[in-house]
């Protein structure tokens, strides 16, 4: 045999044994291999639940999701089969839809959910659901919040029943070749009904939007704590953030000096100016009864401190500088009388006033259901040795007593005062989410509160002849239909602009349906900018809801 | 086994058969190669960039093949040594080129890259050839027979072995051994020159003569020939294993995705998984049937030493080649980067061997017109 032959054999016989071991890997071990890559390769993919939508009191959509299916090519894909499915619901745009798909290798369309469902056995194909967050507008911006791309709640409601939305993502198992073989469906996120009703939320927006100054309007049912509208001006379009706003947009929205992004309603604080008097007056009332209801001042206009040795060391001005004559605490309530708290603050002293503050406890949290609350201020001496590094003084307490100096409160905080003085002493903690169990305890001052209610009433019924005598939302709610009790607060902030506006009451005064606290940054005098507010707030809610007038 | 037949008809039946094998093979290699091309994911969106340019390659390994077929094969017999001289230096070029994984095996052309040790491999045949037909009658002298013919080619096979490029050397001193045994060089000479070899080895390990340092680099040396990571290895085999016996249908492999270099080195599991066993058959019937073929027109119908050497060393090398890159892919070997000849992407080994092949020819041919 000569040596090419054997050589010939040799490689004869190392293709045999190649051959055979191509056979036992490819015929006798192969459904081994086929398992193992199957094992391997298989792929699950999670598909996204949908979020819960969020609804107003009665049933309007203020956030809920547009549904995209998105599909893309990930195998071998059966493309008649699509095709075929595709056409029942597309007809002759089908072709079209193909052809972007096979040049993109990804489409999204709107389909109905049947035919997604359908299309999860087309092979070679990823099938995923893509929702898109939509909201109702920028006067729901700081209730709502937004959620971003990804589907997490990032602020408002959004993020504060985050866990109650969101669902939970489904999964989906497919094999190397892009079969289906098990399907977790997604459990969609829960509903959301709040407590807002949408008319009153937008015409309040709309109403601050008019002022062209930021704000915050609050109305809530004092007895219940559902909270009918919570609206911070500016806002910002929320639809923009969830669909996921390029750099450029997000600068020119957080560069607003306004601070679009600012919850002026619950996060920021701010002094509460003469709307504080009726705490004052219930410290008065309660700790010092008979001293309180006997008390008059003769207000020429300004009050003049002095020290032991009869120097005057201070002297302090009404707002009224005529002076608003003879006051007991009932006019000086009414007429916003500075000179008669003063008075009232000096004999009563800071530690019953902090005192009867933290019964009230007016500058905690009150507990509403969306993030980022603050807390406020109301001050002692304490606080000021350890916030300033000063002792307190005389002038530090007469100042509190009207609402300036270091007092700072958010709007929300301001209007737990007056609902529960509405309520007689009942305090809920306010709510937006509709049927939550919210919790509440009663303060028990005895008459105190009916005492404030009277006062409060005043404001917006005591008539006369000049601004020594009306109260000061008198000319505001002159033939209103239903009597309110309220106050008006104008907080000086200084630097030579404008005082904070406030005005904050409810109504009915006997059976208080709807509480309501406008506030305006630098909007001038009470009566002048956030009492109209109010009112045409309180006359649309008695517009839409007329039975909660029966007194 | 291959009695000699001087009919002309005969011949012109044994050249388009061989021919015919060569052909079947290139196209088999293209239908491989889209396989590799076309991955599930873009199934539509594909660019057939291998295939593309496997053609170009093709193209210009058939104008290399019609040049050689049609040159006198004696001119390359005398420019021998100026073959040598040519691979020698373009294996030192690629040490002026930045390393690709470690190793300087291509002169990067910026549009395009030579692997010099692929022709390298042609001009090992050649000088082998001539040698052997030089000194055919003392091809029995451990000497002349082993030692000189070895010496004479150890510039291409050392200079490749430190590129490093190891299992490609291995390759060559496979080749030479095999054909220079084939001329006549003595089984038992060629027994203890490996035994030397290995006792040189050995004892090099043993005694300690190399320092730590040196051993860790001979080490990775080592490694560096069973190259590839062993998990390429194992996708490739269980692509291939996954073909069973029809194989899924040309582009529709699944695994082959994730087989790194599957249109070079693993181009066979990736052919073996769309194919199955079926496929794979015919792949070991045109080889077998072109190498059989080689050796058949050599010894029928090749008068001149220098030819049927030089096509049996053909002949050799394209099975040894073939075997290697198989039994890596089947994982029967460590993984090596030796491609499947006229299989595998790549333009340097695809010239080199249609090039290689028209040598084979014109030899043929040319013995024919005398």
């Amino acid at each position: 045999m000569s040596r090419i032959t054997l050589i010939f054999l040799v490689i004869f016989l190392g293709m045999a044994i190649l051959v055979y071991r191509a056979f036992y890997l490819q015929v006798v071990r192969h459904s081994d291999f086929v398992a193992q890559v199957e094992d391997l390769f298989k792929t699950t993919s999670t598909v996204p639940a949908p979020r819960g939508e969020i609804l107003d009191r009665n049933g309007v959509k203020l956030a809920w999701n547009q549904r995209y299916t998105l599909l893309e090519i990930s195998g071998n894909f059966d493309e008649k089969g699509l095709q075929n499915l595709l056409r029942t619901y597309l007809s002759e745009k089908t072709a079209e839809v193909l052809k972007r798909l096979k040049e993109e290798g990804s489409v999204e369309l709107r389909l109905p959910e049947s035919l997604e469902l359908q299309l999860y056995s087309i092979r070679g194909l990823k099938v995923t659901p893509v929702y898109v967050r939509l909201y109702r507008s920028e006067a729901f911006s700081h209730v709502v919040g937004y959620a971003n791309t990804e589907g997490e709640g990032l602020s408002g409601l959004e993020k504060y029943y985050d866990d109650v939305l969101k669902g939970e993502s489904g999964l989906l198992l497919k094999s190397s070749k892009g079969d289906v073989i098990d399907r977790i469906r997604p459990i969609p996120g829960k509903n959301l009904k709040t407590s807002i009703d949408v008319r009153l939320q937008e015409y309040a927006y709309k109403l601050l939007e008019e002022t062209g100054k930021p704000g915050a309007a609050i109305m809530m049912n004092p007895s219940t704590g559902e909270v009918y509208t919570l609206v911070s001006y500016p806002g910002y379009d929320p639809n923009l953030l969830s669909s996921g706003l390029d750099e450029a947009q997000w600068r020119l929205m957080a560069a607003d000096p306004r601070g679009r992004f600012i919850n002026r309603a619950i996060s920021a604080t701010y002094s509460p100016g003469s709307a504080i008097k009726p705490l004052i007056l219930a410290a008065g009332l309660y700790y010092q009864r008979n001293q309180t209801e006997t008390m008059t001042v003769n207000c020429k206009g300004h009050y003049n401190l002095y020290d032991s040795s009869g120097k005057l060391i201070a002297s302090y001005s009404d707002w009224y500088l005529p002076g608003h004559g003879v006051t007991d605490y009932v006019k000086a309530v009414a007429v916003s009388c500075n000179v008669f708290f003063f008075q009232l603050g000096s004999y009563l002293g800071i530690e019953r006033m902090r005192e009867m503050a933290s019964v009230f406890r007016i500058d905690e949290l009150t507990g509403i259901d969306i993030p980022w609350e603050k807390k406020g201020v109301f001050p002692d001496p304490r606080w000021k040795y350890d916030n300033v590094g000063e002792n307190w003084y005389l002038g530090d307490t007469i100042l509190t007593s009207i609402g300036q100096g270091f007092v700072r409160l958010t709007p929300i905080e301001l209007l737990q005062l007056y609902n529960l003085i509405a309520t007689r002493g009942k305090v809920t903690v306010p709510h937006i989410l509709l049927d939550k169990s919210a919790e509440s305890w009663i303060i028990d001052l005895g008459d105190v509160f009916d005492r404030l209610v009277e006062s409060l009433t005043q404001v917006t019924t005591r008539g006369g002849a000049s601004l020594a005598e009306q109260g000061t939302a008198y000319s505001v709610f002159r033939n209103f239909p239903v009597t309110v009790a309220g106050k008006t607060g104008t907080a000086e902030v200084g630097g030579g602009r404008a005082p904070h506006s406030w005005f904050a009451g409810f109504a009915p005064v006997e059976h208080p349906a709807v509480s309501v606290i406008v506030f305006v940054e630098n909007g001038g005098y009470g009566s002048q900018t956030a009492a109209p507010i109010a009112r045409d707030l309180l006359r649309k809610f008695f517009e839409l809801y007329p039975e909660k007038l029966t007194d | 086994m291959y009695p000699e037949n001087d009919s002309e008809k005969k011949l012109m039946k044994d050249l388009a058969g061989l021919l015919l094998y060569v052909l079947l093979m290139l196209m088999l290699g293209i239908v491989a190669l889209y396989g590799a091309d076309i991955l599930i994911s873009t199934t539509y969106h594909v660019e057939l960039s291998f295939v593309k340019k496997q053609l170009l390659w093709i193209a210009l390994g058939l104008a290399g093949f019609l040049i050689t077929a049609l040159m006198d094969f004696k001119i390359h017999r005398n420019l021998a040594p100026v073959y040598l001289l040519a691979a020698v230096i373009t294996l030192l070029i690629v040490f002026r080129f930045p390393p690709i994984g470690n190793s300087h095996r291509w002169i990067n052309l910026k549009s395009f890259t030579i692997q010099p040790s692929e022709f390298a491999k042609i001009v090992i045949l050649i000088l082998l050839a001539r040698y052997i037909e030089h000194a055919k009658d003392k091809m029995t002298s451990f000497i002349r027979g082993l030692i000189i013919p070895l010496l004479m080619v150890s510039p291409i096979v050392i200079l490749t072995a430190i590129e490093p490029d190891l299992s490609t050397s291995v390759l060559m001193f496979t080749v030479i051994i095999l054909l220079l045994y084939v001329a006549g060089t003595r089984f038992w000479h060629i027994l203890t020159l490996m035994s030397g070899l290995a006792l040189i080895a050995m004892a090099s390990f043993k005694i300690g003569i190399l320092k730590p340092y040196q051993m860790e680099r001979l080490k990775s040396f080592v490694d560096l020939w069973t190259g590839g990571h062993p998990y390429q290895q194992e996708l490739g085999r269980m692509a291939f294993a996954t073909g069973g016996i029809f194989g899924s249908g040309p582009g529709l492999g699944t695994i082959k995705r994730y087989i790194p270099v599957r249109e070079s080195d693993f181009i066979f599991s990736v052919f073996g998984e769309e194919f199955g066993v079926i496929g794979i058959l015919l792949v070991f019937v045109l080889l077998l049937g072109l190498v059989n073929m080689l050796f058949k027109v050599a010894s029928r119908y090749v008068e001149s030493a220098f030819g049927r050497y030089y096509i049996y060393g053909f002949g050799i090398l394209i099975a040894v080649q073939s075997l290697v890159n198989i039994g890596v892919n089947v994982g029967l070997l460590p993984p090596t980067g030796v491609p499947l000849p006229l299989v595998s992407y790549g333009g340097s080994s695809m010239i080199a061997t249609l090039t290689g092949f028209g040598i084979a020819i014109s030899i043929v041919t040319g013995e024919q017109r005398g």
